[in-house]
């Protein structure tokens, strides 16, 4: 589940915690760890699927947070999709440096994110903020969804998905195009970030 | 965010690109070729944003799941140095909630060790030992001798969060473990049977999912 600012027991926002942690105080960095660890270490271990490496992966996403917390911007979105676009970039190199299969067809992700029966409810991540999201994502047909999640989360390009999918290089791009455009409209309905 | 002016005829060449940029999935001299147009681009850097926005919102929806237990901590060190004193305002409420957990654990261990063992003729003062691991205590340890044998655990300590299996070593070798436990914000406590008798345990350990062992107590004699 969305991990909600003050689950952690503080009430302090992402982007105080993020000055806190500019200016080296190692409270602010026990806050903010403990408040997207879950959801970092989730979002590595879904891509990656091996605990290890998913560790690995997200140390270095909050290693770059951390270092880096001076120069967030908050006009470019959320701190949470911020640490999550850090450790998917991250989870999606180190599967390219190990030339690895990122999808595993079993893993939760995909197997929920593509099934024609997903029931919004049961996306574990999905608040309510995100529930038109879950709903566009159930509404696509299965090829443009499964084009959508392979590109968005598993960092596949389109002649990956193409090759995967034994379809043209063109198709691939239309599909994701295509389903992306749907899930923009819902994304654009939920308003500012 | 706007996204209503669509790219410009100008940008034709690059509109079949811009999901891929946005996504992180356009690379090589397409990517810099790419960067370049976007330097001098608002409409399309507007639709790169909007590709991003549903790119980000997709990452969320995906699940979140507990790290290994001592991630934070050396996550943490790794970033700050050494371990320092945790300045946390009123970080004794942790310890001394840990602290009272623990003396009822011991105590029921107590209790529990008289009450179920009328086969003893009485039960011995229970054997504490220090949890350490690297020269850090981060709790204690208590043994409580009778028939059945209890032990008693209390952890503190801030970098650690999620499940610990917990062990004990015996006098001949073997290792008996004894279950799983939960250490939420760096607390934790807890009390089980030992089948052996403690009189036959050397130490007991903490581990993590991997099996690494996290911390140690162990009894001279």
């Amino acid at each position: 589940m969305l991990r909600a600012r003050g689950d952690d027991g503080t009430s302090v926002s992402d982007e105080a915690l993020l000055s806190g942690i500019a200016a080296g105080d190692e409270q602010s960095a026990l806050v903010f760890v403990r408040r997207y660890q879950r959801r970092l270490f989730g979002l590595a271990q879904t891509i990656l699927g091996e605990r290890g490496l998913a560790e690995d992966v997200a140390q270095e996403a909050f290693m770059r947070i951390l270092r880096h917390a001076a120069v967030f911007d908050p006009r470019r979105g959320s701190v949470l999709s911020w640490a999550l676009t850090i450790t998917r970039n991250l989870a999606i190199d180190s599967l390219r440096a190990r030339r690895a299969t990122p999808t595993d067809p079993d893993s939760w992700i995909f197997t929920n994110l593509i099934s024609d029966t997903m029931d919004p409810s049961d996306a574990v991540a999905a608040s309510d903020a995100y529930s038109p999201v879950v709903r566009a994502l159930a509404l696509l047909p299965e090829d443009q969804r499964r084009a959508v999640v392979l590109a968005t989360i598993y960092g596949r390009t389109a002649a990956e998905i193409a090759l995967a999918e034994s379809i043209p290089v063109g198709t691939a791009k239309s599909r994701i195009r295509l389903g992306l455009a749907k899930l923009r409209a819902s994304v654009t309905v939920m308003g500012p970030r | 965010m706007t996204y209503s002016r669509p790219p410009g005829d100008e940008c034709s060449s690059y509109r079949s690109e811009l999901v891929e940029f946005a996504l992180g999935t356009l690379t090589g001299r397409d990517r810099a070729r790419m960067i370049e147009h976007l330097a001098t681009c608002g409409a399309c850097g507007d639709e790169v944003a909007s590709w991003s926005d549903v790119g980000d919102a997709l990452l969320v929806l995906t699940p979140a799941i507990e790290p290994p237990i001592g991630f934070e901590g050396r996550l943490l060190e790794r970033h700050f140095g050494a371990p320092r004193t945790l300045r946390r305002r009123h970080a004794w409420r942790p310890r001394l909630g840990a602290a009272l957990v623990a003396s009822v654990l011991v105590v029921l261990g107590l209790v529990l060790g008289s009450d179920l063992s009328e086969r003893t003729a009485r039960t011995s003062p229970p054997l504490s030992a220090r949890l350490t691991s690297q020269g850090r205590v981060l709790g204690q340890v208590f043994l409580t001798r009778g028939d059945p044998s209890w032990l008693s655990m209390s952890v503190d300590d801030r970098h650690w969060s999620g499940t610990a299996w917990c062990s004990v070593r015996l006098t001949n070798g073997r290792v008996e473990p004894l279950g799983r436990f939960s250490i939420v914000n760096g607390v934790g406590a807890w009390s089980a049977q030992i089948q052996a008798g403690a009189a036959r345990v050397t130490s007991a350990t903490i581990s993590d999912h991997y099996g690494d062992v996290l911390a140690t107590a162990t009894w001279s004699s």
